[in-house]
């Protein structure tokens, strides 16, 4: 892995570009990372962040959908995109000549056309999407305890919007929140593998960006995270679906890590404490814990899949692992386990230029530069025990808040 | 370049057939063993004997019980992976390289001298009835399992989660007995890519991986049945949809004009079932086709989920793009399905998981593992002509299909 460079630039109208250079690696990966998501989203726009990362598919001024469709294609590219609470991710891969190709396509793109005819069809796509996860009751049981646990709070709302929400979002409404949020100084252009740095500021200093300016910076409020139980029945639901959060730390905390290395240890789902309990004895198909970190908060996050009529054992035994953690502690063993697999997972997505990218944006954004993979591994491996025990004697997991998404009574008989 | 590839390629005394290919940029070891071990060799009265032995084979081996054994791999921060098809039980790992000589005799352990312990077993027999009821909440997966069922006569059909009445029955001693006659060296394939030192392979393999003794059994031949469809209630948002019709085998001439004929149909978003579909008619939010492989018979699969209202017109437009292959693709069609392809190839070939799993799958599936060098040369080598004559002289598809989905929601073709 010698040979890397780091490349940092900041374009007049705001523009962030950086990348993180690899002159032996076969392929190129770019990305474009806006910061704005469905927590950016005003109540009558719930879905637009997800809509618009549709509609950017469609074309623009010069192009249609089919034109943008096989431009991707013909570059072979692997590429696709996807939209956070937080933030709205563009990507892709191609063989390094392909590079500069790739990300003319993701500019031109985000200045999408936005045609009525184009939205009424890609509305059908969206909608179609919403029901395909309501379908998955591990998803809905995720959705409505979210909502429930972040109280009312925009990051809870659900990224996908309802279907009367999706529903009521014309050309207007999109592109009033295009213009509020895809801001030249709200991008990212991200690159890793082997591409060239000359070429891609000339080409980015040449284009043009109407929407180049401030983009407006609306207010991220911390949620209020509710604490107990909620739940619902749901018909044609077979099993019990349980989403558990408890409250952690914000990306850009320093204790980031040791809250990955904390919630390894907990609900890794090989050797987790919660896979000891639950899994090896058969009593549940599943039960993962991990750490999601936002921005200005975080939470621990777990999801079990049960026999519904196993669900109050499930619970208790839940219940008593993570007493036992916040009382107990970790052993030594269990978090050199954690860093050593952790460390690894980190190498392993290291191997591509295409595994690199988020990484890569994401450091830089939350971190303010770019951590190679190296450096994250050593840090990974000097978070010592006592971070994790620092944060287990704050008791997150008394707060925590549980949601199970049940059969009904008549898919249960 | 055939004759030399793979730089590693030999039959240990046991009959374990292992390959590796050098990656010797990367720091990290992949490593994927195949045993030709699935519901479809599952004994006539233990259907899911199968999906028992491979969560049992993880549960202790050697001198450790089932937690020391994770521990011990966990303490390498190797990353396990792993599962239970029709006709494959696959075991997997990654690494770094330099605990390459300690993880072997670990990994080598769990088929060597798995403990098979009946303290385990109930555990295991539970777990493997919650994943079989777990497939209830996903009606994809159900869709998938429906279609396999309904597609093929001999024992391919069988679900490789097993039958609940099956699991239930099986014993400790039974599924013991079972192991015994199928979880051999004859006919499994280990293959490693990444970063590993060729010149201590054989000395490691010899003490790990050839000290492992057992008996094989044979996977019976495919038998398709006639063209049908099928139709299984649920009580679910949309519909899901799924064809089956024979295609061409991996060792056929025909293969590589097929796949280009492929991606043509499925290859990304400029491909005709994408812009078909989706992006013309908003049908559904994802569409899929592509070609299965059973040992001795290919077929493609194509699937899509949709609303009620629009299942019927989403099953006829694909069949009839598929059936309109026959009728040959345009060049520049083909030219961005080629791109695409050899882009992909060079692209798999910087991650060592994707290239071991694809060595693996090539000497189970082909006898022998394919270079990237050979895929690419055998795709450049194919013109209009040549995937148009293939197209014309394949038989129009048959197919057998399913539908899941609210009742009366079912759809003729």
């Amino acid at each position: 892995m010698s040979g890397l460079r780091i490349d940092h630039a900041v374009l007049a109208d705001g523009l962030q570009v950086v990348g993180e250079h690899n002159p032996a690696a076969a392929s190129t990966a770019v990305g474009v990372v806006i910061e704005t998501g469905s927590r950016d989203e005003r109540p009558e726009e719930h879905g637009v962040s997800h809509f618009l990362e549709h509609l950017c598919f469609k074309g623009d001024e010069r192009r249609t959908g089919s034109d943008v469709s096989r431009a991707f294609d013909a570059l072979g590219a692997r590429y696709n995109a996807y939209t956070s609470e937080e933030r709205t991710v563009y990507y892709g891969a191609v063989l390094p000549e392909a590079g500069l190709a790739l990300l003319e396509l993701f500019d031109g793109m985000l200045r999408p056309a936005l045609r009525p005819e184009d939205i009424e069809l890609e509305r059908q796509v969206v909608l179609e999407e919403i029901a395909m996860y309501a379908d998955r009751p591990d998803a809905q049981a995720f959705e409505r305890g979210a909502r429930a646990y972040f109280d009312a709070n925009a990051f809870g709302r659900g990224v996908l919007g309802t279907e009367a929400s999706v529903s009521a979002l014309d050309a207007d409404r999109v592109r009033g929140y295009w213009e509020r949020r895809y801001r030249a100084d709200n991008q990212l252009v991200v690159l890793t593998g082997h591409y060239d740095w000359d070429a891609t500021l000339r080409f980015l200093e040449g284009a043009p960006r109407p929407a180049a300016g401030t983009a407006e910076r609306a207010q991220r409020l911390a949620p209020t995270a509710r604490a107990g139980r909620g739940g619902a029945r749901k018909a044609g639901v077979h099993r019990a679906h349980v989403a558990l959060f408890a409250p952690g730390v914000g990306r850009s905390d320093s204790r980031r890590m040791a809250a990955s290395l904390l919630a390894h240890t907990i609900g890794d789902d090989d050797n987790g404490a919660l896979f000891w309990a639950l899994v090896e004895p058969g009593i549940a198909d599943s039960a993962v814990l991990w750490h999601d970190p936002a921005d200005g908060f975080g939470s621990f996050q777990a999801y079990l899949g049960c026999d519904a009529g196993d669900l109050d054992s499930v619970l208790e035994r839940v219940d008593a692992e993570l007493e036992r953690v916040q009382r107990e502690g970790v052993t030594e063993a269990a978090w050199r386990q954690a860093q050593r697999t952790l460390a690894t997972g980190l190498t392993l997505r290291g191997e591509t230029p295409m595994g690199r990218l988020v990484s890569v944006a994401s450091s830089l954004l939350d971190r303010g530069r770019v951590q190679g993979v190296q450096e994250v591994v050593d840090e990974v491996l000097r978070t010592e025990r006592s971070a994790g025990e620092a944060l287990l004697a704050e008791r997150p997991f008394d707060a925590r808040y549980t949601f199970v998404l049940e059969p009904d009574a008549v898919t249960a008989a | 370049m055939t004759d030399s590839f793979p730089p590693f390629d030999v039959r240990l005394g046991n009959g374990l057939r292992v390959v590796a290919e050098p990656m010797p940029w990367l720091a990290t070891v992949s490593l994927v063993l195949l045993l030709p071990v699935g519901s479809a060799n599952d004994p006539e009265d233990g259907i899911g004997s199968a999906a028992i032995l491979s969560e049992w084979l993880q549960r202790g081996a050697g001198e450790r019980d089932a937690r020391g054994y994770a521990d011990a791999l966990d303490a390498l921060g190797v990353r396990r992976g792993g599962g239970v098809g029709r006709e494959t039980l696959s075991l997997s790992a990654a690494f770094l390289q330099r605990d390459a000589a300690a993880v072997l005799p670990l990994l080598a352990d769990a088929v060597r001298a798995p403990l098979l312990g009946d303290a385990s077993f109930e555990g295991v027999r539970a777990l493997a009835l919650q994943d079989l009821d777990a497939t209830l909440d996903s009606p994809a997966q159900r869709a998938g399992e429906a279609l396999v069922a309904a597609y093929f006569e001999s024992a391919h059909g069988r679900s490789a989660y097993g039958e609940r009445s099956h699991l239930e029955r099986l014993t400790p001693a039974a599924a013991r007995a079972d192991a015994a006659e199928r979880i051999g060296p004859e006919g499994a394939v280990l293959a490693i890519a990444g970063g590993i030192d060729l010149a201590a392979l054989p000395a490691l393999l010899e003490s790990t991986f050839g000290a492992w003794r057992g008996a094989s059994r044979d996977l019976p031949a495919p038998i398709v049945r006639a063209p049908h469809e099928v139709s299984v209630p649920a009580d679910s948002a949309q519909v899901q949809i799924g064809m089956a019709t024979p295609a061409v085998d991996l060792d056929h001439p025909g293969w590589y004009a097929q796949q280009l004929a492929l991606a043509v149909l499925d290859g990304n978003m400029g491909a005709r079932l994408f812009s078909e579909v989706r992006e013309k008619r908003g049908l559904v939010y994802s569409v899929s086709a592509g070609t299965r492989l059973v040992r001795g018979h290919a077929y493609l699969v194509a699937r899509a989920g949709t609303t009620p209202e629009r299942a019927a017109e989403t099953v006829a437009v694909v069949a009839a793009e598929i059936a309109r292959l026959r009728a040959g693709v345009e060049a520049d069609e083909l030219e961005r399905a080629s791109v695409q392809l050899r882009s992909s190839l060079v692209m798999s070939g910087e991650a060592s998981g994707a290239r071991a799993s694809r060595l693996a799958s090539d000497v189970m599936h082909l006898g022998r593992a394919r270079s990237l060098g050979e895929v690419d040369a055998a795709l450049a080598g194919l013109g209009l002509d040549d995937v148009n004559a293939f197209l014309a002289q394949t038989p129009e598809p048959r197919f057998t299909s399913v539908t899941l989905g609210p009742v009366g929601a079912a759809v003729a073709s």
